[in-house]
């Protein structure tokens, strides 16, 4: 069998599978709270793993670029200060990620390797495993095909499975994929033509399930990038954003960050990175108090400049979003991508009202 | 809400989907939960004054020298009070109230920020009212039309925001009555400054325009545009069903209380002209000032909110507490640091929402004993005698009644740091070494208590009704009105103080105006010749002080606004006054 060639794993051996891999690594997988949320968590076995769900609100983000992320601890020892970085979870799988997060977290990585490589991110990311789970039926809210992140992926995965019926098809993306399916060799076999014309056959219905909707991401980068959105668009949309950061903090791929000291501790200070929002209002306010982005309709179009503009589609090779739809369920007000997007396309911003 | 930690503390926050109140968002002030624990001051280890400052003690030594001190002062007669917190647990709320009526016989018991919430409740809004689905969010986002009196609600209560905005999106109408121009005011169908010309609320006006609008015995003019109060009239007039959602938008509880009952009297108007009965929405500044309200955190109720003399509430506290406890009206908040001896508060910080908070920090140290329970240094834990930390939200269980009326169970993600206990537990300590016959050792037996004080939520209908009172009549406007800006500095709430990304902003004002500030409206300034940045000064009968003013588009003319970080700055023209008539001049 080709090393990196497709192969299936029937159902019932998937239990014990992930068993072996419990064994050896940590397992991140979408998972049922105590107040019943799906949500991405540390499992204990594999009963615990969710194989029919919505995509967790909770950003996987969060495993590659924490919300709160000491970087290096400070402590002085005999005058001197000594440094130490901050410790790296343990070699991680994050398990039946869906296609927009896996992503999101390539996006992340590009991100960080760029001019000068983020050593803390690298090291987090070589430690993670990333396996999905093609999503054969799409989410409510999400919009995957319109920007080139599902429902299926061509990259950006260790290992993909797709549910075929009573086994699981799995391409290999990566030597780290290929290490996980070494831990059971034999639960695995070669995928043979039925098998992989299923996981066309999910592929192409997934797609078809979209049906026409669409969220026109080149209509509006056109006009964006050709100055043709009036700037009073921006201004009409701004009471709608409620500046809770949520679109930032969900967003797959937003990565803007700011670095604290916390206060020492037992005589050990902290530095940490800590998610940011450029939709807070002090986000870029200077030292001497001026503040360029002080409305909220000029955060507002900063926003979506960045996300959408040509400028930045050339340099990231995608638009800013993964059409995840969280910012659409996270919004307090309606500022999301999709109503955004769709307001820049015809130039008038009526609130996300619901036409009947 | 989740809570994520891990072996580097408490990381991470996540909305629930399942909340039936939060429907998986948060606010800014939600995000930032996770950073108190990290970024703010922790008090890790008991302190005891001696020499004029604090020092490390033992958990026995701290609670032997409050438990003396306490003991002391009350066998001498002097007075002591317990101030609860919205920033606290029930549990701990009402082991604070257990802590005052029955192990120090006092009635000086009330939560900070109480009075603003118990101000805007109209006075027929009882608490089994409060209990029902009528303030649950989603009726809310059913009505027709919302009228918000509001300081600015987008800012301070988000979610409540969220439905309003649904409620424009369902092509619902929303009217404004405000002070400046907010994020709400600028989608409004119409937007209503708080008082006319001559400075009479526009809340009677609007109640007059709109009950003769639907009895048929005022239109517009013909041929003549409508006035915006004819406007909103026109909105309301037809509506199914109305909202009033009330903001504590000013610092006097006498307007809030008047506004009230304003609101009630429209409501009662409206239910007579033949539209269908409001829902009101009262809101609070802390997340558990209503918890803290129903737990008794108040001077002039028990646990329940029963009346002081009700003798069924009585018995029952005498049954759980032993013996007779204190039954008799005490200070409130406002009121209390200037009265008593000897004080505990419990997770909260007087000098954050004091009006006069350079007086009230003199009367702190004018206190023979201050014990301050707390998980951050705050400048009142930094003037305690004793100070005795607890744990920090995401560290302790305990419950939180939201403003719905809901009863919300936390858990926590982390432990607290090794010689940090929870409140609840620490209260209990003190209630022992008092000999306190009700000193639980288990939350499990804090809860059957309440449960015993407070048999269930539709007995809790006997609240004390609010006394109606009007707005002080005017008889001519002045010249200029300066007003302080709300009740509480949303700067010093807890969790913006802790995040390194939300307390930027105030920070960089503060070191902007390290003298203070007052906000003008620019086409008073105009006329003034007063530009950004320059200073006026201000002349009211108690004194004069020269300040500089920043100018806003969004306020009223006439009023010169003090941002409530800044009210000490000005202390010296307005004093405690929440608004009063100065004279202004160029410097």
């Amino acid at each position: 069998m080709e090393r990196n060639a497709a192969c299936v794993i029937a159902k019932h051996d998937v239990h014990d599978w992930l068993a072996h891999i419990l064994d050896r690594r940590e397992i991140i997988a979408p998972t049922r709270a105590a107040n019943g949320d799906e949500i991405f968590a540390r499992i204990t076995s594999p009963g615990e793993v969710l194989w029919t769900f919505e995509n967790p609100l909770g950003p996987l983000k969060q495993f590659l670029l924490p919300q709160t992320e000491p970087l290096a601890h400070f402590k002085t020892v005999d005058g001197h200060v000594a440094v130490e970085a901050a410790r790296i979870p343990a070699e991680r799988v994050l398990f039946n990620v869906r296609s927009c997060d896996a992503t999101g977290l390539a996006f992340l990585r590009q991100m960080y390797a760029r001019d000068l490589p983020d050593d803390t991110v690298e090291r987090r990311a070589a430690a993670l495993t990333v396996v999905t789970l093609a999503c054969t039926m799409p989410c409510p809210l999400g919009f995957c095909p319109c920007t080139d992140a599902g429902p299926f992926l061509r990259k950006d995965y260790d290992l993909q499975l797709t549910d075929i019926g009573t086994a699981l098809h799995v391409e290999v993306g990566t030597d780290k994929g290929r290490a996980l399916l070494d831990l059971s060799p034999h639960l695995f076999r070669p995928a043979d033509e039925e098998a992989s014309a299923r996981r066309t056959t999910a592929e192409q219905t997934a797609l078809a399930s979209f049906g026409d909707e669409t969220c026109h991401f080149a209509s509006a980068m056109r006009r964006i990038s050709t100055h043709r959105v009036a700037e009073g668009l921006w201004e009409a949309m701004s009471p709608w954003c409620l500046e809770c950061g949520a679109c930032t903090h969900l967003c797959p791929t937003c990565y803007c960050f700011s670095v604290s000291d916390a206060p020492a501790t037992d005589g050990c200070s902290t530095r940490c990175r800590l998610w940011d929002s450029c939709q807070y209002s002090a986000f870029t306010m200077e030292a001497s108090g001026h503040n360029p982005r002080h409305a909220s309709r000029e955060r507002i179009k900063r926003r979506f400049h960045h996300k959408v503009s040509a400028q930045y589609f050339r340099r990231d090779g995608r638009v800013g979003c993964v059409g995840c739809g969280r910012c659409v369920k996270a919004c307090m007000g309606t500022t999301d991508m999709p109503t955004v997007v769709a307001a820049i396309r015809h130039g008038t911003w009526d609130g996300g009202r619901i036409h009947a | 809400m989740h809570l994520r930690g891990d072996g580097e503390g408490f990381l991470c926050v996540e909305p629930s989907e399942s909340h039936p109140v939060s429907e998986g968002r948060l606010c800014a002030r939600g995000w930032a939960a996770s950073d108190a624990t990290r970024w703010s001051e922790r008090l890790l280890t008991p302190q005891v004054r001696e020499g004029g400052a604090l020092r490390p003690a033992s958990w026995n030594e701290a609670l032997g020298v409050a438990v003396q001190a306490l003991t002391s002062l009350r066998r001498e007669g002097r007075p002591l009070g317990v101030l609860g917190s919205g920033r606290a647990t029930n549990e701990s709320n009402f082991l604070a109230v257990t802590l005052a009526r029955s192990a120090l016989g006092t009635g000086h018991v009330d939560a900070g920020l109480r009075d603003g919430y118990q101000a805007l409740l109209p006075p027929r809004l009882r608490t089994s009212e409060l209990a029902s689905p009528d303030t649950d969010f989603r009726r809310l986002e059913q009505t027709d039309v919302v009228v918000l009196v509001e300081g600015d609600v987008a800012t301070t209560h988000p979610r409540v925001a969220m439905a309003i905005l649904r409620v424009l999106r369902r092509g619902g109408h929303l009217i404004t009555l405000g002070r400046r121009r907010t994020k709400l005011s600028r989608v409004a169908s119409v937007s209503l400054a708080m008082h006319d010309e001559a400075r009479r609320p526009i809340l009677h006006a609007l109640r007059c325009t709109v009950i003769d609008t639907m009895r048929g015995t005022y239109a517009v003019a013909a041929g003549a545009a409508p006035s915006a109060l004819e406007r909103a009239a026109a909105l309301m007039a037809p509506a199914r069903r109305a909202a009033f959602v009330l903001a504590p938008f000013d610092a006097d509880t006498a307007v809030l209380q008047a506004t009230a009952a304003e609101v009630t009297r429209f409501a009662d108007d409206l239910v007579a002209s033949g539209a269908g009965a409001p829902l009101m929405l009262p809101l609070p500044i802390r997340a558990n000032t209503r918890g803290a309200l129903d737990m008794g955190a108040v001077p002039d109720a028990l646990p329940g909110r029963f009346p002081l003399d009700d003798a069924g509430a009585r018995d029952r506290l005498r049954t759980l507490w032993g013996g007779e406890p204190c039954f008799t009206t005490g200070r409130p908040a406002a009121e209390m640091l200037g009265a008593v001896s000897g004080l505990v508060v419990v997770a909260d910080d007087p000098l954050s929402f004091d009006a006069w908070p350079s007086r009230a920090a003199a009367q702190l140290a004018a206190l023979t004993s201050l014990v301050v329970l707390d998980s951050y240094a705050t400048p009142t834990a930094r003037a305690a005698h004793v100070v005795l930390p607890i744990a920090a939200f995401g560290e302790e269980e305990g419950t939180l009644t939201n403003l719905e009326g809901r009863v919300q169970r936390w858990r926590p993600c982390v432990d607290p740091p090794p010689n940090v206990r929870p409140a609840w537990l620490v209260l209990s300590d003190l209630l022992h070494g008092l000999g306190a016959r009700f000193a639980p050792r288990t939350l499990e037996a804090v809860e059957q208590g309440i449960r015993t004080a407070v048999p269930s939520i539709d007995a809790m209908r006997n609240e004390a009704p609010v006394p109606e009172t009007d707005a002080p009549a005017r008889d001519a406007a002045p010249r200029w009105l300066l007003r302080r800006d709300g009740m509480f500095d949303w700067a010093d709430d807890a969790l913006v103080t802790a995040s390194p990304i939300l307390r930027r902003d105030a920070a960089s004002a503060r070191r902007l105006y390290p003298n203070g500030v007052v906000m003008m409206n620019a086409d008073d300034a105009g006329s003034l010749g007063v530009r950004e940045g320059w200073r006026v000064r201000l002349h009211s009968s108690m004194g004069e002080a020269d300040v500089p003013v920043t100018l806003r588009d969004e306020l009223e003319r006439g009023v010169l606004m003090v941002p409530f970080a800044h009210r000490d700055r000005l202390a010296a023209v307005s004093g405690a006054a929440a608004a009063i008539e100065v004279s202004v001049t160029c410097v």
